[in-house]
């Protein structure tokens, strides 16, 4: 097992180090990643010339000595990547989600000391590598995932048509994304929370100049599908239909720990939308025009309603004094 | 025979892992202590993290950390040690491991704990950052001996002896897992025993267990299944040459519920009070065909058979 060398080894820490990563790192495998090293100066040109770094043991060469390393190094970040978005690995199958995966991975390697932060581009990744948009979208198979499997393939989204398989699969990615971020970012747990009580003593001049400060957790996202119901489904039920085109707007934040999600309707997205910019609780009310057929008493009624389930969420922090004039 | 650091003998411990989590915070089991993967909850600001203060309040906590990468070229993170010293002094952990490895060069992390030659500037670089980061965090640290699956041309001495100047150098200490000698042993073609006897056994402040998956050519550490009896027969020998230290049993993949695990560190207990004997007759039996039974027998052609360092946290959701 040690060998006869001198003391000074024929090579560097260093370049040991960048040889090894960038054989066990090529995606073609450990052969590929030998014969196509380019990381400084070449210290293997070829297989056969692997006993001079990789000592062989009894039971195995080399070469299939580095191949168990080539082989976790991708199959362990496939796994993180799987575990991170189950519903996606489940929609596409083990083998065309873990392809996506590869190719992710490839292309963002991980360079994080954490995990939690492998998988932070890869909503964005499926955007960029998307298939040009079908004009008629009306047909979807987990086959078309394939498609995503070219990293040639670039974003087409302004000539598009109605919404497809891919941007089905970006929006799930980007939700179960989310979960991730929220479930292990900043909460509302420890943090005070907005209370009625807070708003005693206060005038409705001041009310109504004043802004709100969310809870940092509160994450408000339109997708084009309802990919939060279908995530729910497929939980108890692995053979969820695809769902159909349906603009959704939701809120996703944590309470107690646990990440939590609703839907929300356009008028309260985008109340909530633009008080979340920071926008004055009265600037926001007067931009949006009460719903059609609704009394200006039922308006105010559901505003009441809403402020206060928005507030039990909780989503706010308190209001933002800073804005009173 | 003490511990060079005085650290307690916390006993019989078993890896803090998200699945045993709602577990642990309703029935507060009799464990002795935890272990946790350090960066599961360096940046947790959620349940994790949550847990784990709770977790603190009651129970020893140790650090156990797979990205330090005291092996590698690549400069030191000192944001990565800022943090890893804030959680140590915020949970009040009784000390801080990693391994004897390195996980990345050029910017990247593989996430595995690649093998380092053993050779003599090998050995110096080791010694320079050992220290820098004893000095950083203010505490002696840890290392683990990995396990690991090829050797180098370039090493000049074996492992432990690379350990142990390494020990003597930087008055670090030594978690020492059994199964990884196991593992390492075999995929290697050494006697583990010997290994076992070359360490500096007053320097050792922690023990691992864990399952292993036998591939036939080679051994891989999985950490998906219970401790075979060739393990502990090398655990009931490192037990005696250490006089007893802090033991813990890590179970990364396919992870039962928390009382399996628990019950297979406990099974450790018989071997605490007992005056073995080096060689035992279990032993002797054990080696060099050990295998009696094994915890998981795969086809090596198996390509998701994957070593596990780490655990991933999962996002829990209404």
């Amino acid at each position: 097992m040690i060998s006869q060398t001198p003391v000074d080894p024929p090579r560097s820490l260093c370049q040991l180090q960048q040889w090894l990563q960038s054989v066990i790192t090529h995606p073609k495998g450990i052969e590929a990643g030998v014969l196509g090293n380019t990381t400084g100066e070449t210290i293997c040109d070829s297989i056969d010339q692997l006993e001079t770094i990789i000592c062989p043991s009894q039971r195995l060469g080399s070469a299939d000595r580095l191949r168990i390393y080539g082989q976790a190094y991708f199959s362990r970040l496939v796994e993180c990547l799987r575990a991170e978005f189950p519903t996606m690995a489940r929609v596409l199958g083990i083998e065309a989600f873990d392809r996506l995966a590869f190719g992710y991975l490839l292309e963002q390697p991980s360079q994080s000391y954490t995990l939690s932060k492998l998988a932070e581009a890869f909503p964005d990744y499926l955007l960029r590598t998307r298939p040009p948009r079908e004009e008629n979208a009306s047909h979807h198979s987990s086959a078309e995932a394939e498609v995503f499997l070219s990293p040639s393939v670039q974003s087409d989204n302004e000539t598009s048509s109605s919404p497809d398989f891919a941007d089905f699969l970006i929006d799930l990615a980007t939700l179960e994304r989310t979960y991730s971020e929220v479930f292990d970012g900043n909460g509302p747990e420890q943090t005070a929370s907005l209370h009625p009580s807070d708003l005693k003593g206060l005038t409705t001049e001041k009310f109504v100049v004043s802004g709100i400060v969310f809870h940092d957790c509160v994450r408000l996202m339109t997708f084009r599908f309802p990919v939060h119901d279908y995530v729910t489904a497929s939980r108890s039920d692995a053979s969820s239909c695809f769902p159909l085109h349906r603009v959704t707007h939701l809120v996703v934040t944590r309470r107690q720990f646990v990440v939590r999600r609703f839907e929300v309707s356009p008028i309260q997205f985008s109340i909530l939308s633009q008080l979340q910019r920071g926008t004055s609780i009265g600037d926001v009310l007067h931009s949006i025009p009460p719903d059609n057929g609704l009394q200006i008493h039922e308006w105010i009624a559901n505003l009441r309603r809403w402020f206060f389930e928005w507030t039990a969420a909780p989503l706010f922090q308190r209001l933002d004094h800073e804005r009173i004039q | 025979m003490h511990s060079r650091f005085n650290f307690p003998n916390l006993g019989l411990g078993v890896g803090l892992r998200s699945v045993h989590f709602d577990h642990i915070l309703r029935e507060w089991p009799a464990v002795d202590w935890f272990e946790i993967i350090s960066e599961n909850y360096m940046d947790s600001r959620g349940r994790p993290r949550y847990v784990l203060d709770r977790i603190a309040e009651r129970y020893s906590v140790v650090m156990h950390g797979v990205s330090l990468s005291i092996g590698s070229t690549e400069p030191l993170n000192f944001e990565y040690l800022r943090k890893l010293k804030r959680l140590a002094t915020d949970i009040r952990a009784v000390w801080v491991s990693d391994h004897v490895c390195w996980t990345g060069v050029a910017g990247i992390n593989t996430h595995d704990l690649l093998p380092l030659p053993y050779n003599e500037p090998t050995l110096q670089h080791v010694i320079n950052r050992v220290h820098i980061v004893q000095d950083f965090l203010e505490r002696p640290l840890i290392l683990e001996n990995p396990s690991s699956y090829l050797t180098f041309a370039d090493s000049t001495m074996a492992e432990w002896e690379f350990v142990s100047r390494l020990v003597d150098a930087t008055e670090c200490g030594l978690l020492l897992d059994v199964n990884n000698v196991y593992v390492s042993a075999f995929n290697h073609d050494y006697d583990p025993v010997t290994f076992l006897h070359e360490l500096p056994h007053e320097s050792v402040v922690q023990m691992h267990l864990a399952g292993h998956a036998d591939c036939g050519t080679h051994r891989i550490d999985t950490h998906d299944g219970p401790v075979i009896d060739p393990v502990w027969n090398l655990y009931r020998i490192a037990h005696t040459l250490t006089g007893g230290v802090s033991t813990l049993l890590e179970w990364d993949a396919n992870i039962p519920e928390f009382t399996i695990v628990h019950a297979e560190v406990k099974k450790a207990a018989q071997f605490l009070d007992e005056n073995s004997h080096t060689e035992s007759p279990l032993l002797t039996r054990a080696f060099p065909n050990p295998l009696k039974r094994v915890s998981k027998t795969i086809d090596h052609t198996e390509l998701h058979t994957t070593p596990h360092p780490i655990h991933f946290v999962t996002a829990e959701v209404e």
